[in-house]
């Protein structure tokens, strides 16, 4: 066997393995897939994404810590419909985002209040909130869809900034904040270190409870945005909306790499695992595929990313 | 090949390799039946390493295996097993809410038909646990048990499996002297029987008690191999670092003195919080090193704890420098300038799959944030605790859960120099940690020391709490029972207080 240095494909995929499967991705549908590579499309790709990476962005966080939130669809159509019940109201585009961003707080804030005073599961957790805000969507606008939205709202997510869609802006926007905040702050450090091991971040100083808390906090700050986007896109406040995407935005999480039981990943990974997403699902309409179809693929798929993620990471473990 | 069947277990020329490190570099193995074969070595010398590759848990890169004259080579730790090969962890891991019978067959359990025949299997176990003389019950549930009672199990287990080869890995780590003699007993019988024992201890009492032969590996390499009465203590020590090690405990008695710069009156957990310890207090003097020394279990970790704001304290008072002060949680603590060095480094002192760059800028994160983390500032205070403390490591993007048990305790109390510490508590710091780290720690903590630093050492080893501290504090179940000085502090008057009885 190599003496100097071994190949572990493990450690290797763990590096650049969602980077080169975005490539290839790419590179095969360009090749195979009749109207995938135009600017138009590739657009398009994007700006069907947009709302649920951001979702993704702060599930990453949620889900380093090894919880989760899996009331994504719920949440944003309640926060939606009454952002766009303001708007329709008062024709104010900045009340709504206000409204908007002060309901993601609360909602985010109970989840985590709940969830580290109680001790209870994530996933009871949010699996209640899915149900709760739900009915709060259909209650508070009488199960109607709310029209009269602003055209100012309305540009959040339909609007363009030059060639730019605006909601890929707020994207971006969204993605470099979440980014210096995970990599560059004390509460980012804190996040990795309470999700790797919380008893050793409480030795070192650091409340656990805080850290969790924070990270729903900022959760629910980002659904509150991504409702907008949403809701600006279908040009109505639709209290039925955001069905499943929970499901996006957490596949999009772990395809990026995030271990689902805490302590590493990366916001890169994130948007890659949303992009890679995104592409699978346009090549599938691209090529007239069944919509009950995509929903199996996209269950293989996760499937698929968590096998990787465990298979990869006994490697690298057997590896030292 | 080897038609000597003088040997159980033979391995020659065993070669390991992890990315960046040679494990073990030609090691050599010749294990005899009924015997107890000793495998010494420092932290990180290998000897684990081997034990997988004998259970089969790593595969060799190199070398030959024998075992019962035929060569054997890659194969499942099941296969092992099935084979007469067990081994019992360092950690083990039964199933608590199981009977000890339903653990001791776990994954073969005897059938009738499609049904797990449980008169057979609780039968079974029983006359098993009679014959080795374990005093439990087939139906008692594994959580009634000790951590020793455990292991216990893990032995009729492995009896039961017909195993003539049992490895142990440091199993009187976790459990008390009472349940080491039991343990001993155990192992002395199967020896009578011809089992070959393989047995990993850093505790040199022990090594001389039940060693039959000794096998010394050092950097994975294979120094040699002998009965166990050729070798005496220093020899031992000598021949595992590879020199001659002139003080184990060099606390210098120059170290000045200063004023207490810490001191609890009456603290008391009541049984509410916990009920650990009561009616606790002493001074720390700066630049002292204040032992404490008690058996397990006498509530020494627990008032660390609750005094480092881990756990509550229910009453009474603590000064800094003459101020009050409460460490309501651990971040007061830290902020008061305590820093504690928990005595399970894994669960506590270590985030292990994060590099050392993140564990050592953890606590004083506060430091590097120049508006945002500046990982400059980390580097450089890394890279100055590398040079300190002498951490052996390739970089600083080095997991943590990679590095030996004496560079982890290092990178522990890096992660606390790094910023400004008056009271250092540290709670068994060289437990697990081999002879030449343990050694360097001791010179450290002389240095913390000058530099005028309290230190409090809780240690379960006599001679490191004597050769260490300035002044001992014997606890017994939750109270104080006396405060030694260095000169009055020796193994009988400190044992003498540790089990004197405490009147309620």
């Amino acid at each position: 066997m190599n003496k100097s240095k071994k190949f572990n494909f493990g450690q290797f995929y763990g590096k650049f393995g969602i980077l080169i499967i975005l490539v290839a991705l790419f590179l095969v549908s360009s090749i195979a897939v009749p109207g995938f590579f135009s600017l138009f499309n590739l657009t398009n790709i994007l700006l069907a994404i947009a709302c649920t990476t951001i979702l993704a962005l702060g599930a990453t966080f949620v889900i380093i810590l090894g919880h989760i939130n899996i009331a994504y669809g719920s949440e944003l159509a309640f926060i939606g419909c009454v952002a766009c019940m303001v708007n329709a109201k008062t024709g104010n585009v900045l009340l709504a985002i206000i409204v908007a961003l002060a309901l993601g707080i609360v909602l985010g804030s109970l989840c985590g209040f709940i969830i580290t005073k109680f001790a209870i599961p994530a996933f009871i957790m949010t699996l209640a909130l899915t149900e709760a805000a739900r009915g709060l969507a259909v209650k508070v606008t009488g199960g109607q869809t709310i029209s009269g939205l602003s055209k100012s709202f309305t540009f959040l997510g339909q609007g363009y900034v030059g060639p730019i869609p605006m909601a890929i802006i707020i994207l971006a926007l969204c993605f470099i904040v979440c980014y210096i905040i995970l990599n560059k702050t004390a509460f980012g450090r804190h996040v990795y270190a309470v999700g790797g091991n919380a008893k050793a971040a409480e030795a070192s100083g650091i409340n656990p409870k805080t850290v969790v808390f924070k990270a729903y906090l900022m959760d629910g700050i980002l659904t509150g945005i991504a409702s907008m986007i949403l809701m600006a896109r279908l040009n109505s406040g639709v209290p039925g909306a955001g069905l499943t995407y929970e499901m996006d935005a957490i596949t999009a999480v772990v395809v990026g790499g995030t271990s689902m039981s805490g302590g590493s990943g990366t916001l890169v990974g994130t948007i890659f695992g949303a992009i890679i997403v995104g592409i699978i699902n346009n090549v599938q309409t691209l090529l007239g595929v069944d919509s009950n179809v995509q929903r199996i693929v996209k269950g293989c798929i996760i499937v698929g990313a968590v096998i990787i993620d465990v298979v990869t990471k006994n490697s690298a473990k057997k590896a030292r | 090949m080897s038609n000597d069947t003088e040997y159980v277990l033979e391995m020659r020329n065993v070669v390991k390799e992890f990315p960046g490190v040679r494990a073990l570099d030609g090691v050599n193995l010749k294990v005899r039946p009924g015997k107890v074969h000793v495998i010494c070595g420092e932290n990180g010398a290998g000897k684990s390493t081997l034990m997988k590759i004998i259970n089969g848990t790593y595969v060799a890169d190199e070398g030959e295996m024998y075992y019962k004259g035929k060569q054997i080579g890659a194969r499942s730790v099941q296969d092992s097993l099935n084979m007469g090969i067990a081994m019992i962890y360092q950690e083990l891991n039964p199933v608590l809410e199981m009977t000890i019978a339903e653990n001791v067959w776990l994954g073969r359990e005897p059938k009738k038909g499609m049904f797990v025949d449980y008169a057979k299997m609780y039968k079974d176990t029983q006359d098993l646990l009679d014959r080795l003389e374990m005093p439990y019950d087939a139906h008692q549930k594994m959580y009634e048990l000790s951590i020793a009672g455990h292991q216990l199990i893990e032995i009729a287990k492995a009896i039961s499996c017909n195993a003539s080869v049992i490895i142990m890995d440091e199993p009187s780590s976790a459990i008390g002297d009472e349940e080491i003699e039991v343990l001993f007993k155990q192992i002395f019988s199967m020896r009578e029987q011809g089992v070959a024992i393989l047995y990993i201890t850093h505790k040199m009492d022990e090594i001389f008690r039940i060693a039959d032969e000794i096998t010394i590996i050092r950097d994975g390499q294979w120094i040699e191999s002998g009965p166990a009465s050729d070798y005496n203590p220093d020899k031992l020590v000598a021949r595992m670092v590879g020199r001659e090690i002139t003080n184990v405990f060099p606390k210098d008695t120059t170290v000045p003195i200063g004023d207490v710069i810490f001191e609890v009156k009456d603290l008391t957990q009541v049984k509410e919080d916990g009920g650990r310890f009561r009616n606790i207090s002493f001074q720390l003097h700066a630049g002292e090193i204040l032992g404490f020394a008690g058996l397990v279990g006498a509530g020494r970790s627990e008032l660390m704890r609750a005094i480092f704001g881990l756990d509550p304290i229910s009453s009474g008072k603590m000064y800094m420098n003459g101020k009050e002060i409460h460490n309501r949680n651990t971040g007061e603590a830290i902020a008061n300038g305590f820093a504690m060095v928990n005595e399970d480094r894994k669960q506590y002192g270590l985030v292990l799959e994060r590099s050392i760059h993140h564990n050592i800028s953890l606590v004083n994160l506060k430091k590097y944030i120049k508006g945002l983390v500046d990982d400059k500032l980390i580097t450089d205070d890394v890279e100055r605790m590398r040079e300190l403390l002498q951490i052996k490591i390739a970089n600083q993007d080095v997991e943590a859960g990679t590095l030996s048990g004496g560079n982890q305790q290092k990178v522990v109390l890096a992660k606390w120099l790094v910023g400004d510490v008056k009271v250092m508590i540290l709670d068994e710091p060289t437990r697990g940690i081999d002879v030449g780290a343990k050694s360097e720690i001791h010179k450290l903590m002389t240095n913390f020391a000058r530099q005028g630093m309290g230190i409090i050492m809780i240690s379960s080893e006599l001679p490191e709490v004597l050769g260490m501290s300035d002044r001992v504090i014997i606890m017994q179940e939750g109270i104080i029972q006396g405060i030694l000085t260095r000169e009055e502090a020796t193994q009988e008057s400190v044992m003498t207080l540790a089990t004197k009885g405490v009147g309620k």
